[in-house]
């Protein structure tokens, strides 16, 4: 492999460099345009639970590219493991790699598949174009895969340990077969690979129209200072942080208490997660790499440092973990619900360091996916249906404003609800109601935003329905005197009017006509409630959010306008 | 053609059938393989018509041309090439059975042209999925039983496709374990070609296919000859399984022909109790061996044999049905087929024996390495009395033939675990003028917490079939005995947790009885009391007053 040219950045014409880095970023847009536009499954084409970037020859995250940002940041540690276990072979033009294991570079849970092509010049790789998109099936022990209830990796579907799907551009059928026979929803799957194939291949025309343009050695020399300058602009915001070691400890709504200490100094952000508790039985771990993705993002929110991120902003982080425990489990544990312990790890850190950062972080918002799994036969089609599905909710309250209501959590990013016209077509049941939750919680100066109360009506016997949030228990953190948030849940209303109250459910069968009623949790207020601008409580009682009673009970004397 | 040169190209496929058990059993890793050879080899023709039946399990031996078959179909002639290994394990990809039981095979060609196939068939410890051990009674899609392998090419012209290795290495619990049976499948195949090979090269191809050829047509004739023997006629059985459902055969004899109908059965089972209509087919071949008497079995022997089944019942199941039990399932059916016929054959048949694979899987920690272990066994019991003498004691089930009890010390040192009791099993049942075999008692004691125990054996309410006056058999059931003293009896269970010093107190049953008791030779009934297999006082309850 020829030595980057390292010494010719110096010379490097800063357009020049600019217009690359650019491209990267375009790049990564157009690959998720493309994964978006062939995808067969809504969960991909509408929720866009999906993601994009490229990195550089040795997997370091060069252009953060689409989607979902903690999708985006497993893609370069994918590269890195592709790399360690078939590095030695060597590399093919038109080669494409897949994993979607935790334990090989897959980093989240087994429904998350990670596409990766080697982008070469000759026989060198110059970068790697790689995507990552949530499948709706891969097997397993329940439809949708997704399990509160797996104690082993095994029961979530099949593993996909960074092996070859392409070689030189020549598909290995039997690998494409696996794939396909092992989901229960094989057309979906099939089709959703081969969107993916498409981004990254069109991610490596790209990359090699940039290279022939500007040149092999400008074109990397641009990819190397790009994280340069990412390093400095991390290392510039470090220095105005707060110097120390901070801690927090949080009990969680398992009963179990997640613990973080985080040490800021001149040159290092130390996200230490050693003392915590031993991996969970079932599926509520996340993978070290997962963890490490937790940390990234707060090191982004905390530092303020903003635009795409690259491998060099998180040069100055180093995340330390201890084997055997939740968030750096061993290689046979159950992850399904990664998503929330990693959410819940994101949140922790945050709510560590909110109070020592000036004004810059909000109070706590509802954070959690809201991870929620629909399936049965549509009754229209006979065919077997999965919805997979993230919740929106509300975002806590800041110093300058109220909380956002009704978004995806901080973990999502790009994505969007799926419109009820397409849930209603492709899954065949019914959505009754979509509006803000009204509940009490988050009122401060600046309040919390709404959650939402969402209503599915299943039309066939025999549905399923599991899901997983957290923050039902222990309820979204307040600053400076604000009330704390709402709690995530869902009730299942029965057809005798009984109904139940679930957080994590696996499996519950539901029937024609039975609604699933989901709230998703306020988030947190800021600042004592007391001291809220009047305009704004009138604003809220006008718009019909608040009910002027609760209002001046809550927002005191003067809220009676 | 020279008769002699046919005969000894035909014995050699069974010499080569023979070679590649022994391979695969001498290179394989877990001792499922290498001491209980819950395993099958054989050779087919370039379509996939059974030429030699090899060795080993007849119900596996009984799966290979089928996933031959299907290996043509799914992959087209023109992808499959010299040095190419295709594997299978779904029982709707020609894998017959469950996705425990990996099937490997591999063309033969000769100056281009496609000869023959080698396969072999073997049951994997684990092979991922819901519980350790993969099989569960507990099932309700096959997703949930392991990885799916769907008669794909695992070997390339020579080169092993390292994706699909890796893929099925690590979807397995016990990896080593899995990678190394997997290799020593690939030797016997490869020795098998290697074989074959030598034998076209000393013959020509020529003389090698009519030989092929021509023995199909002799298992053919034997085979009509035989039906030609028998009475010819419709007949009919429904019987009621231990899981309340009703099974019927309705069997027709001709001088040309054996039909079986399947099809008046229920809907297929929505846990793992279903079977493969390949799977019933094997069960049905060798329900006919047993009916004709002659002992040929190939692609030429099983023409005269017909069977109707009804896509989505439990003898047809349809995608995703739970497979894991599906042996229970053909060993019923056979045992129902052996049981309409019987009172019509005179007295070719036995009455009936303890008839159920009782696949038995323990698995847990292992007290001295720390390594998961998973027993993986079949059983041994009594089979039926005959016309002419008792039912054997303490063998494998029709549906195993060949295969061995794991050795007491090999399951101490393997699996970490005491085996504190292996005996013949003395409860009453299945008197007779010959009375059936003895069903065995067997203890294994657990030596670490945390264990897991799953079961499923049936005849354990419906019990062995008597003929003539005969009497029936006993149960196959299991005692679970905790540390308390407290004691459980199962059938059917899934991942039962066991502890440490917990008993698992395996009985299988009694053959049946056949003929009145009272006109049994009282030498017989004087050497069982002489043995200690009969109580003289039950003797003389049973066997009537002339009991010594």
């Amino acid at each position: 492999m020829r030595p980057a040219p390292t010494g010719a950045r110096g010379a490097l014409d800063p357009i020049t460099a600019e217009i690359i880095q650019s491209s990267l970023q375009a790049i990564g847009d157009e690959m998720f345009a493309v994964l978006r536009k062939t995808a067969m499954s809504a969960i991909i084409y509408e929720v866009l639970d999906a993601g994009t970037a490229i990195t550089d020859r040795d997997g370091k995250l060069a252009s953060a590219g689409a989607g979902i940002p903690t999708f985006v940041a497993v893609l370069d540690k994918a590269v890195r493991r592709i790399i360690e276990l078939h590095g030695a072979d060597g590399f093919h033009p038109g080669d494409v790699f897949v994993t979607n294991d935790p334990f090989y570079g897959g980093v989240t849970h087994l429904n998350d598949v990670v596409l990766a092509q080697p982008v070469m010049q000759g026989a060198d790789v110059i970068a790697w174009a790689a995507t990552i998109a949530h499948f709706n099936d891969v097997g397993g022990m329940t439809p949708g895969s997704v399990s509160s209830d797996a104690t082993e990796i095994f029961q979530e579907g099949i593993r996909l340990p960074a092996v070859k799907l392409i070689d030189a551009g020549e598909p290995i059928r039997s690998v494409f077969e696996l794939i396909r026979v092992n989901s229960r929803l094989p057309d979906f799957v099939h089709g959703d690979l081969w969107a993916e194939i498409a981004a990254v291949r069109l991610g490596e025309r790209r990359l090699l129209e940039l290279a022939d343009k500007y040149g092999i050695d400008t074109f990397l020399a641009s990819m190397g200072s790009l994280m340069d300058h990412g390093e400095q602009v991390m290392r510039r915001a470090l220095t105005r942080l707060p110097k120390g070691r901070f801690k927090l400890d949080e009990p969680q709504d398992d009963g179990s208490i997640y613990r973080v200490a985080i040490e800021i100094t001149d040159d290092e952000f130390i996200v230490d997660l050693r003392d915590n508790p031993p991996q969970n039985e079932r599926s509520a771990n996340v993978s070290r790499d997962g963890a490490v993705i937790a940390a990234q993002i707060a090191l982004m929110n905390v530092s303020g440092v903003t635009g795409s991120a690259n491998a060099g902003h998180f040069a100055p982080l180093r995340v330390l973990t201890q084997p055997g425990t939740v968030f750096d489990p061993s290689p046979e544990a159950a992850c399904s619900i990664y998503y929330e312990i990693r959410i819940r790890l994101s949140d922790t850190i945050l709510r560590c360091m909110a109070p020592h950062v000036g004004e810059r972080l909000p109070a706590g918002g509802f954070a959690s996916i809201g991870g929620t799994f629909i399936g049965g036969r549509h009754p229209d089609t006979g065919r077997y249906f999965t919805i997979v599905e993230p919740q929106l909710g509300g975002w806590g309250g800041s110093t300058h404003r109220d909380g956002n209501s009704a978004m995806f959590s901080h973990f999502h990013g790009e994505t969007f609800n799926c419109p009820a016209e397409i849930a209603e077509a492709r899954y065949g049941l019914y959505v009754d109601r979509l509006e803000l939750n009204l509940e009490p919680g988050g009122e401060g100066r600046h309040r919390g935003g709404h959650g939402i109360l969402l209503e599915y009506r299943v039309r066939t016997d025999g549905c399923f329905f599991t899901c997983a949030y957290t923050r039902s228990k222990h309820l979204p953190w307040p600053m400076h005197g604000g009330q704390q948030g709402s709690p995530n849940y869902v009730e299942v209303i029965r057809t005798d009017g009984t109904s139940e109250r679930f957080s994590v459910v696996t499996a519950l069968t539901v029937n024609t006509d039975d609604v699933i009623r989901i709230h998703t949790g306020n988030g947190a207020g800021y600042g004592n409630p007391h001291e809220r601008d009047p305009t704004l409580i009138a604003n809220d009682i006008r718009n019909g959010l608040l009910d002027p009673e609760h209002a001046a009970k809550i927002y005191g004397p003067h809220a009676a306008v | 053609m020279d008769r002699i040169t046919l005969e000894i190209i035909q014995e050699s496929l069974h010499a080569t059938s023979d070679e590649m058990f022994a391979a695969y059993r001498k290179t394989a890793m877990s001792a499922i393989i290498y001491e209980v050879l819950d395993m099958g080899t054989g050779i087919t023709d370039a379509a996939g018509n059974l030429a030699a039946s090899g060795a080993g399990i007849p119900g596996f031996v009984g799966v290979l041309d089928k996933s031959v078959k299907r290996v043509i179909e799914v992959n087209g002639l023109d992808a499959i090439h010299p040095g190419d290994v295709f594997v299978t394990n779904d029982p709707f990809y020609g894998g017959v059975t469950h996705l425990n039981d990996v099937v490997l095979t591999l063309p033969v060609f000769a100056g281009g042209r496609l000869v023959a196939w080698t396969a072999t068939i073997a049951h994997f410890n684990d092979v991922g999925g819901t519980v350790p051990g993969s099989v569960s009674n507990e099932g309700t899609e096959i997703f949930q039983e392991g990885l799916r392998i769907p008669a794909i090419k695992l070997i390339d012209r020579g080169e092993p496709i390292g994706s699909v290795l890796d893929i099925m290495r690590v979807n397995s619990r016990l990896p080593d374990y899995y990678t190394g049976d997997l290799w020593a499948g690939i030797a016997a195949v490869r020795l098998g070609e290697r074989r074959l090979l030598e034998l076209v090269d000393k013959y020509g191809v020529d003389v090698f296919l009519t030989a092929v050829s021509s023995f199909m047509d002799y298992g053919e004739q034997a085979a009509r000859r035989a039906l030609a023997a028998l009475p010819a006629g419709r007949y009919e059985l429904t019987e009621e399984q231990d899981n309340g459902t009703i099974y019927s055969v309705s069997i027709e004899i001709s001088p040309d022909r054996l039909l079986v109908d399947l099809r008046n059965n229920p809907d297929q089972d929505s846990g793992p109790n279903n079977a493969s209509r390949d799977g019933v087919m094997v069960a049905a071949q060798m329900m006919f061996m047993n009916v004709t008497g002659i002992d040929i079995a190939n692609g030429g022997s099983f023409r005269p044999l017909e069977v109707l089944t009804r896509p989505g019942s439990v003898f047809h199941a349809q995608e995703p049905a739970a497979m894991a039990i599906y042996y229970e399932v053909e060993i019923r059916i056979y045992d129902v087929m052996l049981r309409c016929l019987a009172p019509h054959l005179d007295t070719r048949l036995p009455a009936g024996g303890f008839q159920s694979i009782c696949g038995t899987f323990i698995g847990g920690r292992h007290p001295d390495t720390g390594r998961h272990f998973t027993i993986v066994e079949p059983e041994i019991g009594g089979w039926g009395a005959a016309a002419d003498r008792d039912g054997n004691d303490a063998i494998f089930s029709g549906f195993h033939g060949e295969t061995f009890n794991c050795p007491a010390e090999i399951a101490e040192a393997r699996y970490g675990l005491y085996v504190d009791r292996l005996e013949l099993n003395l409860e009453p049942g299945g008197e007779g003028r010959h009375r059936g075999g003895h069903g065995i008692l067997l203890e294994y004691r657990v030596r670490t917490d945390g264990c897991f125990f799953t079961c499923a054996y049936t005849r354990s309410k419906h019990l062995p079939w008597p003929m003539h006056g005969g009497q029936q058999g006993s149960p196959n059931y299991v005692e679970v005995i905790r540390t308390d003293g407290t004691s459980e009896r199962f059938s059917v269970v899934t991942a039962l947790t066991v502890n440490t010093d917990d008993v698992i107190r395996i009985h299988t049953g009694n053959g049946a009885g056949y003929g009145n008791p009272h006109e049994r030779d009282p030498t017989l009934i004087a050497n069982d009391i002489r043995n200690g297999l009969l109580d003289p006082e039950h003797a003389a309850k049973i066997y009537g007053p002339h009991t010594p």
